[in-house]
């Protein structure tokens, strides 16, 4: 089975909610930075919304030279809601929009699962304590950490067919069919100065789901740790403008998919990705805009797992946000 | 004496610093540069007036009063106080195309932008940590020892809590106050700290565009 769908469905998930956001007031300008891809460890502010979109564009490495069924490139869009209910938690609704390509130019697109996560924010000065209202710049300077939790709810189709009247592989389906849980935490530092420190982990897990054609699927379990290092490049304080760089490692670990309560070959492994991007925010805004590529790999059937994560020639990461 | 040629302009608008200085058992106010500045040079002093000054509250022990306010150059306050507190009011101020006046925009031709400036300033000598003065007021809520604490500072407005004070070390700004009217500030120099808060509310009446509330924290840090 392709697992071409799943380790990215909700990669973003992750890492998408609570960075980019930028900070009005006085602090904006001189605050921590945010990576394009780890997650920082920001909470809304109280009685605000966050508009959220992004894009996970990915082009794979083809095994062979014919025209076949291997995957071409994938299009990832996230739209996400954010809203602050205190200062130390927000609350977000996402609804992906995915395009599935193969080289045969068979494509699955459509709305998938929706996903409901909450972020609670906390950080450490002369011990641990919620996230307060009306942090001040020296505050930004002390460990903050996010716990999150995320449901996916099946709201998507898990039984597209192809021309012949036959399933799509799970991978290339616009559902999971079950719901989908995952549990994380990050942590940021600021050092007062142009640097950011980010990092984030997380644990990702599916329910089995039997499709109408009797096949029980349950994908694998995910681990994501990642690390960033942010710059702030330029400001313009007259013009509301901060430009910020960044670098990231990204590491992944998949399990084995199964079907029929069979561990499945060509699935699983470990990949490490590093990210190279940019920031930039103005007044109430923030887009960002990283390449991603898979560094080091270490895939269960290396030969058999093309369109899997590790297979990517690279990844286009955009997102755009804006806090109201 | 010259008088009304320099007036206490909102601090942290135009950078201008208000301390009080202690010198043996006196407390003298003092306005200008406390710090050396890029734009300023080295600590500097220029002259105020001083019927600007409405009111000196001195706390020593749990006795709070008030002083009678000298009207020479410079305030020299000679009493003893765990707390001291100078409340000003430097009147209206209005930028016309031919310059800044000191006056309500009702008495100006070709006003551009008008506000009435209201400061103060708190010298703590022993942390009460309670507030004794009027209009806008830093009330430091820890004993900061050294360079490197946190002055945790609580805001208030006539004695309440106030959300969205702008709180400045030097000249720099560093935060706002929450909606408990709380913000944290952390000790980057030795010797006397200057943190200053303001905010701004409409004016009432004709004479101004907006009131500025700016007052200023004075503790001293030894090491």
């Amino acid at each position: 089975m392709k697992k071409l769908l799943v380790s990215t469905a909700l990669s973003a998930i992750s890492l998408f909610a609570h960075h980019g956001v930028a900070s009005p007031g006085v602090v904006g300008l001189e605050g921590p930075g945010a990576p394009v891809e780890t997650t920082s460890s920001a909470t809304l502010p109280e009685g605000k919304f966050l508009a959220y979109m992004k894009l996970d564009y990915a082009s794979y490495e083809k095994f062979t030279p014919v025209i076949d069924e291997e995957t071409d490139e994938s299009y990832y869009w996230m739209y996400g809601l954010g809203y602050g209910f205190t200062s130390y938690f927000s609350g977000y609704v996402f609804s992906p929009y995915y395009t599935k390509r193969l080289e045969n130019s068979e494509e699955t697109s459509g709305f998938h699962d929706i996903n409901l996560m909450g972020v609670v924010g906390f950080k450490y000065d002369e011990g641990f304590m919620l996230v307060p209202a009306g942090e001040s710049l020296d505050d930004l300077e002390e460990w903050h950490f996010t716990a999150f939790l995320n449901i996916s709810l099946p709201t998507g189709n898990s039984e597209l067919k192809k021309a012949d009247g036959t399933l799509y592989d799970a991978g290339m389906q616009l559902s999971f069919g079950g719901p989908s849980f995952m549990a994380g935490v990050s942590a940021t530092r600021w050092f007062g100065n142009e640097w950011t420190f980010v990092a984030d982990s997380s644990y990702n897990t599916f329910t089995e789901h039997t499709y109408s054609d009797g096949t029980r699927v349950k994908f694998a379990d995910e681990i994501r740790v990642n690390t960033a290092l942010t710059y702030r490049l330029y400001v313009n304080t007259k013009k509301r403008l901060r430009i910020d760089t960044n670098l990231e490692a990204n590491y992944l670990h998949l399990g084995r998919d199964e079907e029929n309560g069979i561990p499945q070959k060509a699935t699983g492994g470990d990949i490490l990705y590093n990210t190279a991007g940019f920031r930039i925010f103005y007044n109430n805004v923030s887009a960002a805009l990283g390449l991603k590529v898979p560094v080091w790999t270490r895939l269960n059937e290396e030969d058999l797992q093309q369109g899997s994560e590790g297979k990517e020639k690279y990844r286009v990461i955009f997102s755009f946000s804006s806090l109201f | 004496m010259k008088k009304s040629l320099i007036f206490f302009f909102p601090l942290i608008l135009f950078g201008h610093d208000i301390w009080i200085e202690k010198k043996g058992q006196e407390y003298r106010l003092e306005y200008g540069h406390l710090y050396l500045t890029p734009e300023h040079g080295g600590k500097k002093s220029i002259e105020y007036d001083p019927e600007k000054i409405e009111e000196i509250v001195c706390k020593s022990g749990e006795e709070v009063k008030e002083i009678e306010a000298p009207r020479t150059y410079p305030v020299v306050i000679d009493s003893r106080c765990d707390e001291i507190f100078v409340f000003m009011d430097n009147g209206y101020f209005t930028k016309t195309p031919y310059g800044t006046k000191n006056l309500p925009k009702n008495e100006v031709r070709m006003a551009l932008e008008s506000w009435k400036s209201i400061e103060s300033v708190k010298r703590i000598e022993k942390n009460s940590k309670e507030p004794i003065g009027k209009g806008l007021e830093i009330v430091l809520l820890n004993d900061v020892k050294k360079v490197g604490d946190k002055a945790r500072l609580l805001l208030l407005f006539d004695g309440r809590p106030v959300e969205g004070a702008v709180v400045a070390y030097g000249d720099n700004p560093r935060g706002m106050s929450g909606s408990d009217g709380r913000v944290n500030i952390k000790i980057r120099r030795e010797g006397l700290q200057n943190i200053k808060a303001t905010m701004r509310k409409g004016c009432d009446d004709d004479r101004c565009d907006e009131i500025v509330y700016t007052t200023t924290l004075n503790i001293e840090v030894d090491r």
